[in-house]
Formats: structure tokens, sequence, C-alpha cells
């Protein structure tokens, strides 16, 4: 009984080996290279079920159908104006010619190294023919970016084209930096170019502020000299006023007028800061000298 | 008893032996066929194993405690049945699914192999005539058993002479001794369950079922295995000499040398005795020669595209690190490159050095120049490049290579290169010269760095300027204006005062010259008033004292002198 | 096997259970139709709501639009099925690692920065929100849709960057450039027909390096600070002004008090004189005599004086011995 179970499953097991080696599937993504021991007789692109011989008198191969991205580290590259840069790229490729392709470079890895290979060189010959101000400008007349990945583009997909049985969509710019080296030194200008800002605004401040503290000082100035003449105007009139008030009393008696008026002056500053030296036949010591005998 | 537990044991040693054996070849040539029959093997020792522990325990164990070890015993090999089946499933999976692996170090997998055939073939023939002599059936059966062992070992072996032609059978020869596998395993747990369902032994079940493999124990199976293996069965027969039936296998091998494949883009070339025979050689498919030493055969692919690194190599192993972005100096230090100053370090034409990386790829034009020809292609494309390079760039300045023509200088190079080529006819094709990386040598990078930081510096020094003359000038431009403003002030202050005090005294005069005198006396007077208060002053009689005084006496100060002030 | 007569001897559990277990070959049998179920029943499948189905037969698409529900396909290896979730926005990070910034790291700077069209350096890091709009080119004709929607929008964003000012992309222009990233970026994923639409791109952060930031906000503070200090002119303005306006205020209104007591005085002065005049006309001599006398007796006491004796005073008189304050 156990024998009607176990051989059963065991040839099952066989067929199943059988059929795999002679039906296959082909899928969306990919192509399938039938080989006859070891010459390629078909190449399968249309996905869906096919039959082959089996193993070992037809094996297969299958290659990725699909767009395939290939990434390659950035370089560092001189630009026509001698600066130096890193340029980071992708690469949209997908195989073309699969059989080429299995001849020529049989594998994925392989062909990445080889599109490593002429993309670097490429975009190096394209870097050197134009200056910085074409990646990256503020003029949207000097920049070529596109220009130069096309260019770089035409090359690689011509040459890998032939070589490889590999096109190439686009070989993308991804990133655009400088070296370590020189990043210090551009911090450093940026830094300064902030720097004259920062002082253009301050001073155009300091610059304002001067202007309305001097023109409100001139104001003030104005304000005080004109209130000045008035205050001129008005005491000339008083003193006029009192001029003519003097004038209209005094000229009654100008010569006791003087007289009254000089000895009033004498009281106001003949004071404790005087010193009166006096010769002893002063007149005003007459009395005091000659006694009252004289008068 | 005795001996078959002795030989049990032998047997389960040797086996041992050898799965440590095929587990080692597996590991190095990367063969699914080598594990599968590495893990077949294992799988027969652990039921040597169950087996074995089944006997000593029927001999130590009293009869009255058997019933329940047999159980635990029967549980046990129920686990380790499906064990071996799991590991045979995942394998036919490999086998079924899994694309066909390159084989490597397959001389030494073959020679391996081979060794492991005559261990397991001698162990059978032990087994088997042991069996007969005690007529133990037991280990007649096992002795069948092992003799399976050597026909999947060879399995596999023909699957690695594919693997020398050139046909990748390995996956095949896989599936199918996940097959053997799963039979085992499969009769594992038929007999552990049937034997616990029974409640009979394991051991006498398997006995009395012709204890081993299924295909062994199924005569209608073993004919026709024995049918399909009639080449070796025949030697067998013929003479039952052990030596013989190996002698057999190195025969095949040997005819086996005859065959050939041809890949995709491969041409091969045979010679007979050393003579060349067909100059065009032979393009993709299966081909025959005669077996060696008469006939030799060499190939190489025509259309691979070939490449050759100058002045760096490049390092697979190291290809884990995360190395974002190469600068010029980097790339020699970390990631996959490593450098070779002494290739890549050229002479420019204006005596500069400069480090120039440099990639060829090329193809085989011409198969029997090439094979005939050429030692070593990889050096000999690798000296002409590294000279044509140093030829042509000798002859720029080195501005330019780091720049403008560098495209330009690819395309000499390479036709130099195709000259010296075609001189040395070596039946290659340059097919491309690629610089990747040109630089100064490493030594003056930073120089080289420095112009562009030095073009930053400038940059920095002008806006430093402009930076102090935004800070000055508007400073300078608003106190200009304040000037202007303090200087209006200050005409406007004069105007003002003139203004004001010409009225005043406008006033004053009109005044004055209505009455003169008594005016000017009061104005005098006013005025002495005012200033004369507060000074020190002395009042001299000018006929006081004939010489004149020295006044600071009277009070040891400056005074004012003031004289002849009379009524 | 066991020759024992049964019905004499008490049932072990192990009998009776035996016993009530079906044969082996039911139990094979039922055992193979349950595989065989399960077998047919694994292609059993349900599509979510937010799911769109692609069915291949043999690896070839059949149907690559089956809508949201329970569907049957033929089970493996016969039929496959896909079921990219078409409604679900996703996103990918442009700058900078979503690894890194789960594990709390920080971006690497040769991903996050960006070189500007005047030759700045500045950080980005972009936000990307995708979904799959066509499913069969999203699961069949590229590689990897979602890196390519990264390498994508990197290439656009330096393209855009380089081609701006650093103070255009840190102010005025940020989402001018994300526009153009959505759209530009969308160019190059119909061109490789990679299935996926962008529905936006965000910046997360955007700003100046490290190094520089500081400068970079000073420019912001230098920017108050000139307003502060004009308001602080204005301020002084307005303090002086006013303060200004009252001292000329008061200075007119001191002249004016001035002139009144000016004219006051002069008035009264006057009529004192006349006064004075009056009495003067009534008795000349006396009235002078008196007037000088009075004088003198205000003025002698508060005066210094000293008599030199004109006759016996020959020569210098030795001064020193008048003492200051001695009389």
């Amino acid at each position: 009984m156990k024998r009607k179970l176990i051989v059963p499953l065991i040839l099952a097991g066989f067929l199943i080996l059988l059929l795999n080696s002679i039906l296959f599937q082909v899928d969306e993504t990919e192509f399938v290279i039938i080989t006859q021991f070891g010459k390629p007789v078909r190449v399968i692109s249309t996905a869906g079920l096919q039959v082959k011989w089996p193993d070992p008198a037809q094996s297969l191969r299958r290659l990725d159908r699909r767009l395939l991205l290939f990434d390659p580290e950035a370089g560092e590259f001189l630009t026509q104006d001698k600066k130096n840069v890193l340029v980071d790229t992708y690469i949209g490729w997908r195989i073309e010619e699969p059989l080429k392709f299995l001849e020529a470079v049989k594998e994925r890895p392989v062909a990445e190294i080889f599109l490593a290979d002429i993309a670097s060189a490429t975009i190096g010959a394209a870097l050197g023919n134009y200056p910085l101000s074409a990646l990256a400008s503020i003029d949207p007349l000097e920049i070529k970016v596109d220009q130069i990945m096309e260019e770089v583009s035409a090359k690689c997909r011509d040459k890998a084209g032939r070589d490889y049985g590999i096109e190439i969509l686009q070989v993308h710019l991804k990133r655009l930096n400088l070296p370590d080296q020189n990043k210090e030194s551009v911090f450093q200008r940026m830094r300064t170019e902030r720097e004259r800002m920062a002082k253009k605004y301050r001073s155009e401040g300091e610059e304002e502020a001067i202007k309305i503290r001097a023109e409100a000082d001139r104001e003030c100035r104005a304000i005080l000299s004109e209130a000045y003449e008035q205050a001129q105007k008005i005491i000339g009139e008083g003193d006029a006023e009192a001029a003519r008030v003097y004038a209209a009393a005094f000229n009654r008696d100008p010569r006791f007028y003087k007289l009254v008026r000089t000895l009033e002056s004498y009281t106001k500053f003949l004071n404790e800061k005087t010193t009166v030296v006096l010769s002893t036949d002063s007149e005003l010591l007459k009395l005091l000298t000659e006694g009252k005998s004289q008068k | 008893m005795n001996l078959k537990v002795r030989i049990a044991i032998i047997s389960v040693v040797i086996n041992v032996f050898l799965v440590g054996i095929k587990f080692l070849l597996a590991r190095w040539t990367y063969s699914s066929s080598i594990l599968a029959d590495a893990i077949h093997s294992l799988s027969d020792i652990l039921v040597s194993l169950l087996v074995l522990s089944g006997l000593v325990l029927s001999i130590l164990i009293k009869k009255s405690q058997t019933a329940r070890w047999r159980k635990v015993e029967d549980i046990v090999a129920i686990a380790v049945g499906l064990f071996i089946l799991l590991a045979a499933v995942q394998i036919f999976a490999g086998a079924v699914a899994g694309p066909p692996k390159e084989l490597i170090r397959l001389p030494i997998a073959l020679v391996g192999i081979f060794l492991c055939i005559l261990v397991s073939g001698f162990v059978a023939r032990l087994k088997i005539r042991v069996g007969e002599e005690q007529s133990s059936r037991s280990l007649v059966a096992d002795g069948y058993h092992s003799r399976m062992d050597m026909y999947s070992s060879i399995g596999v072996m023909s699957g690695l002479v594919g693997g020398m032609i050139g046909l990748n059978l390995d996956a095949q020869a896989a599936g199918l001794i996940a097959l053997l596998i799963a039979a085992t395993g499969l009769e594992v747990i038929y007999g552990a369950v049937k034997a616990l369902l029974r409640g009979t032994s394991l051991e006498e079940y398997w006995l009395a079922n012709l204890f081993g493999h299924p295909l062994v124990g199924s005569k209608k199976t073993w004919r026709l295995g024995r049918k399909s293996l009639e080449i070796i069965l025949w030697m067998r027969h013929r003479s039952r000499s052990l030596v013989l039936w190996p002698l057999g296998i190195i025969i095949l091998l040997w005819l086996s040398s005859g065959l050939y494949v041809v890949s995709p883009g491969e041409r091969a070339l045979v010679f007979r005795f050393g003579r060349l025979l067909d100059p065009s050689g032979q393009g993709p498919g299966l081909h025959v020669h005669l077996p060696w030493p008469v006939d030799m055969m060499q190939k190489t692919s025509m259309s691979a595209m070939r490449r050759v690194e100058i002045g760096f190599r490049t390092q697979p192993t190291n290809w884990g690190e995360d190395v974002r972005s190469y600068q010029w100096e980097s790339r020699h230090i970390v990631g996959k490159y490593t450098k070779k100053p002494e290739e890549s370090i050229m002479f420019t034409g204006d005596e500069n050095f400069i480090d120039i990386n440099t990639i060829v790829q090329y193809q085989v034009a011409e198969i029997t120049s090439f094979l005939l020809h050429v030692e070593d292609p990889e050096t000999l494309v690798k000296s002409a490049a590294e000279e044509a390079i140093r030829i042509v760039v000798a002859m720029e300045p080195l501005d330019d290579l780091l720049t403008s023509e560098r495209s330009r200088v690819e395309k000499q190079i390479l036709e130099v290169l195709h000259k010296t080529l075609a001189n040395n006819d070596a039946g290659i094709k340059v097919t491309a010269v690629k610089l990747q990386d040109v630089h100064p040598p490493l030594e003056v990078v930073d120089a080289f760095r420095e112009v562009a930081s030095a073009r930053e510096d400038k940059n920095r020094l002008i806006n430093e300027a402009y930076a102090y003359r935004n800070e000055v000038l508007p400073r300078a431009r608003g106190n200009v204006v304040g000037e202007i403003h303090k200087a209006e002030a200050e005409k406007q202050e004069r105007i003002h005062h003139a203004r004001g005090e010409a009225q005043k005294f406008m006033a004053l005069f009109g005044e004055y010259q209505k009455a003169r005198e008594v005016t000017e006396v009061r104005m005098f007077l006013e005025t002495m008033e005012q200033s004369l208060t507060g000074l020190e002053k002395f009042i001299v009689e000018p006929n006081a004292s004939k010489e004149p005084l020295d006044l600071r006496f009277f009070k040891g100060q400056e005074a004012e002198i003031y004289e002849g002030v009379e009524r | 096997m066991v020759k024992k007569d049964q019905s004499l001897l008490p049932k072990t559990v192990f009998q009776q259970v035996k016993a009530a277990l079906p044969t082996w070959r039911k139990l094979a049998l039922i055992g193979s139709f349950c595989l065989v179920g399960f077998y047919l029943l694994s292609g059993t499948y349900v599509v979510q709501p937010n799911e769109l189905g692609v069915v291949r037969r043999f690896g070839r698409v059949v149907n690559d639009r089956v809508m949201p529900g329970i569907h049957y396909h033929l089970p493996w290896p016969f039929e496959k099925i896909n079921r990219p979730k078409t409604l679900q926005v996703k996103v990918m990070s442009v700058g900078f690692r979503m690894v890194d910034k789960m594990k709390g790291l920080g971006p690497q700077p040769e991903e996050t920065q960006k070189l500007t069209g005047d030759e700045n350096i500045i950080n980005v890091q972009m936000i990307v929100q995708y979904r799959v709009g066509d499913p069969r080119a999203y699961l069949f004709s590229v590689e990897s849709p979602r890196w390519l929607v990264r390498k994508a929008a990197e290439s656009c964003l330096t393209e855009i960057i380089g081609s701006m000012g650093v103070d255009q992309v840190l102010t005025t222009d940020k989402l001018i450039i994300q526009e153009r990233v959505k759209t530009e970026a969308q160019a190059i994923l119909d061109e490789y027909a990679c299935g996926l639409r962008i529905s936006g791109a965000y910046f997360l952060d955007i700003s100046p390096p490290a190094e520089v930031a500081f400068a970079f906000r000073d420019v912001a503070s230098a920017r108050e600070d000139r307003n502060r200090l004009i308001n602080e002119a204005h301020g002084y303005r307005n303090e002086k002004l006013p303060k200004v306006r009252g001292q000329a205020q008061a200075m007119v209104k001191e002249a004016e008090a001035y002139r009144t007591e000016r004219v006051n005085r002069a008035q009264g002065e006057a009529e004192r004189f006349l006064a004075v005049l009056k009495e003067y006309r009534e008795s000349r001599d006396v009235t002078e005599t008196r007037l000088y006398v009075e004088a003198v007796e205000k003025i002698f006491p508060k005066i210094r004086k000293y008599v030199l004796d004109r006759e016996h005073g020959e020569g210098v008189v030795d001064l020193k011995m008048i003492t200051p304050g001695q009389e």
C-alpha cells in the first residue's frame, strides 16, 4: 500500500521537474533568450506561456526588459573656467538588443560598470567645454544644463547602443556641489555677502536717523531763534517805552536828574567790594581835617 | 546481532564523514546538487540513528517498559521524517524556480564527489556481503540503501561533468535528489505512523518491510533503476572486482572530455596534437572533438566587451562601503578604487605632471591571432594603452587635458592604440578609450582647488569692501545732510538774532533821539550799575599819591582800577 | 496483531480513540480533497477600495483594471495578481532619507546642499507626494518607480535652484519652485512612462547652511535695526520739538514780562523823580546837600577806606602795613 502512495508521488515530482524544464513563463518585465546547447535560437519578448525542449537541450536566460536606473557615484570635474565641481548623475537605460547585451556584457553589474566608464568620461569631456555658469547662474540665457546633458546623453546613447545593445534614454544631472575644500571659502564669501547687506541696512538706518535728528535740531534752533527775535523785539519795545517815560519825566530838569541818578547809582555800586583811597585834602574829608572852624 | 550493530555504527560514522565532505564541496562550488546530495546523506544518517537507537533500546530496556519508549521513539521518528520532507521540498522548489548558478572549482568538486562515490560504493558492498553472510535482511537492505546513495552521487557527478562541458544541469540534478530525499522522509513518517497505530515497534515494521529505501525495496523500480544504470551494472556483473566499476566511471569521464558547448558570443578552436584544425573556429552550440589528448579545444568570447583599468583598480571587496561622491583625493583613499600612481602619473606637453585614470574597452576581433599570438591580452592592452596615453599626453598642455580637449585626446589615444595593436597582430579591437578621472597629482590638488577658493576669496574681499562702503557711505550722506541742517539752523539763528537785536536797538534808538542827554545818562548809569556792582573796585583820588599805587597790595587779588570818578 | 479477545478486556482510551478514527483510506481521501479545495480557493482575492488589480496569466497581463471587490483568479502557477494602491498618496523624500530621520539622524550634507545660481550653497529638504496613476505601467515599465520619483525631483530641484539667486530661493520664489518641481519631475516620469502621478512637491526645510546661518539671520535683524534707528530719531524729534516750543514761548513771555516791568519801573521812577523835583524846586541847595549826604551815609559804612596824607607821605607808602579788612 505504501508503494502505491509513495512511488506515484515521486513520479509526479519527476513530472513536475520535466514540465518545468519544458514550459516556461515570460513575464511582462523580461526578455527570454533560448539557447540550444549554448547557441541562441530564440529571443522572446512577448509575455505569456512558451514551450521549449527540456534541459539540457535548450536552456533559457532571462533579461530585464524594464527601464533601469543606474546611479554612478558623483565625480569631481573641472569646468572650462577652472572651477572644481562635484557632479552626480543618474542614467535611465534599458536593454535594447537582448542578444547583443548577453554576448557583450552578459549581466547587469557588468553593464553598470561600462555605463559608469562612458558616462564619467563623457561628462568630463562635456564639462571641460562649459563654464560653471552654464550649470548654475542667475542669468537664464547662460544656463545650458539641458544642452550639456543632451550632448552627454547623445554620446553615451550612441556608444552604448553600438557596443552593448543598451539604449540610454537620458543622462540626468542629479546633484551639483562643490568640493569640501572649497566650501569653506564659499561659506566665507556668503557670510561677507550677507554682512554687506546687513551693514547697508544698519547704516541706512543710521543715515535716516542722523537726517531726522539734524532736521529736528534745525527746527528747534529755528524756533528758539525766532523766539529770541521776538523776545528782543519785545525787550526793545519795553526799553523804548521806558526810555520814553523816563525822558518825559527827566527832561523837566536834566541837571537835577543827573545828580539824583548819579547818587542813586553810587549807592548801588559802591558796596563792600569797593576800596577808596582818599587824600587828606579831599573835599569829602575837609570836615574831618579842618573841623568846624572853617564852617 | 553484535556484528550488525558494529556495522551500523561504522556506516553512521562513514556517512557523517561523507556529509561533511559534501557540505564543504557545496560551499566551495555553489552547486545546489551537491548540497542536495549532502542533505540526502544526512537524512540517511538520521534514519540509521533511529534504527540504532531502537536496537539499543530493545537490548537495554525491560520488556514491561518498551511499549512507552517505543511510542516516544515513534513520535521522534515522525518529527525527523517531517524535517527530512521539509528539506526535500525546499531543495525541490529551489531547483524548479531558481536561476542556474555559475559553478566554480568544478575539478575539485569532481574529485571530491568521485571519492564519495567510491566510499559509499565500498560501504554498500560491505553491508550487503556481511548481511548475506549473517543472513540479516535488514543489513542487506541497508546495503542497498547505501548503494542508492552512491547512485545519487553519480547523478551529481554527471551534472558536474555537464558543467565542465558547458551545460548547466545542476538544478535538474538537485531536483532529482530532492525527490529521493522526499521518498526517505515519507517512508520514515509512514512507518512511524503505522507503528504508532498498530502498537508495534518501528524496527519490526522496518524489518518486516525490507528496511530501507522505497526504490530499493520495490522490486519493479529496482529493476528499472538497474536497467537505466546498465553500464555500471554490466561492469559489476562482468567482474566482481572492486576496481573495475570505478574504472568505468573514469572511462566515461574521459570520453565526455570530447564534448564541448560554445556559449553565445563565443568561438572555439580545436587543435589536433597541437595543430589548428579549422582557423575560423566553431560558433555557439554543442560540438564534439576527439577526446583528450588527441584533440584539444580553446574557446574565448568574441563579442564580450573587455575592460582594462589604467591608473587604478576596482576592488569588488570594498563595494559595500557607502561612498556617495568621489572627490579627486578621496578616490584614492576610500571606496572601491585603489590607486596605481606608477601607471597614472604622466608628463604633459607643458612640463607638468598629470594624473590620468583611463579605461580601455576592447573586443576580440580575430580569434586565431588572439589565442595564438597573445599570451596575456590584458597586459598587452594595458601596456600598449599606457604607452599611447603617454605619447598623446606629452603633446598636450595641462589645462587642455583637464578641461576642453578631453574628447579629442581620447580619440588620439584610440588611434595610436589601434596602430600599436595592429602592428602586434593581436586580434584585438579597441572599442573605446575613456578618460575617467583626470586631475593634477595629489600633491598639488590642494593648490588647484585653491584657485577656486582664491576666486571665492576675491569675491569675499570685494564684498567686505562693499560692506565697508555700505557702512560708511550712508552714514556720510546722513552726516552731510546733518551738517547742512546745522548750517541752515545757524544761518537762521543768526538772522533771527540779528533781526531781533536790531529791532531792539531801533526801538531804543527812536526814543534816544528824542531825548538824547537824559537817555544817555540813564543808560550809562544803568550799565555802570550792572557792570560794577559785582566787581572789586578801587577808587583813588588823583592827588592822593604822587606815584602810582600798586593796587594789588590793597587786596591780595587782581582788581580793576577806576580812576577819576568825580561828581 | 494483538490476538486477544477484545470483548473480555476493558478497552483502553487509546483503543477507543483508534476505533473512533476513520480508516487510512478515508483520511487520505479527505486530506486530498481538502488540499485540492485549498488549492482552488487560493485564487480568491479581495481588491481593497483604494486598489486596482492587475492579473497576469503565465506572465502576460490579461486584465489591468480589476475594480475593488472580491474576485477569483486561476491559482498559482497559472495566474498572478498584483494590487497597487492607486488611491493612496505616497511620500518620497528629496534631500534627506526617511531612514535617517526615523533614526533621528541629520541629513547628509551631500544630499541636502544645493548650489544656487549665484553660487551660494543652501540646504533644501523636500517631500514629493505621488500616487499610482497607471497600475500597469507602474508595475512593469520601470524597475524602481519610487526611486525614479526621488531622482527626477532631485534633478529638477538642482536645475531650478541653480537658475535662481539665493534670496529668491529663500524668500519670494518658494511656491514657484514647488510648482516647477512638480511639473518638471512629472515630465520626466511621463517620459519614462512609469505610471506615477506627482500630486505635489513641498519644502520641508529650505535654509542656509549652519556655517552661514548667523549671517543670514543678521541681515533680518539689521533690517529691524534700521527701523529701530529711524524710530528712535523720530522719537528724539517728537521729544525735543515740544520742549523747544515751550522754551521759545517762555522766552517771549519773559521778554514781555521784562517789557512790562521795565515800563512800570520807568513810570514809577519817573513819578518818584517828579515828586523829588517838586521838592527840589522849592529849596534847591538844601535838597541837594541832603541828597548828597544821605548818599554818603549810605555808602561809607559799606566800603573800605584808606586815607593818605599828601604832605607827610613822602615816597612810597609801605602798604604792607595795611592788612586788608583792618580798618
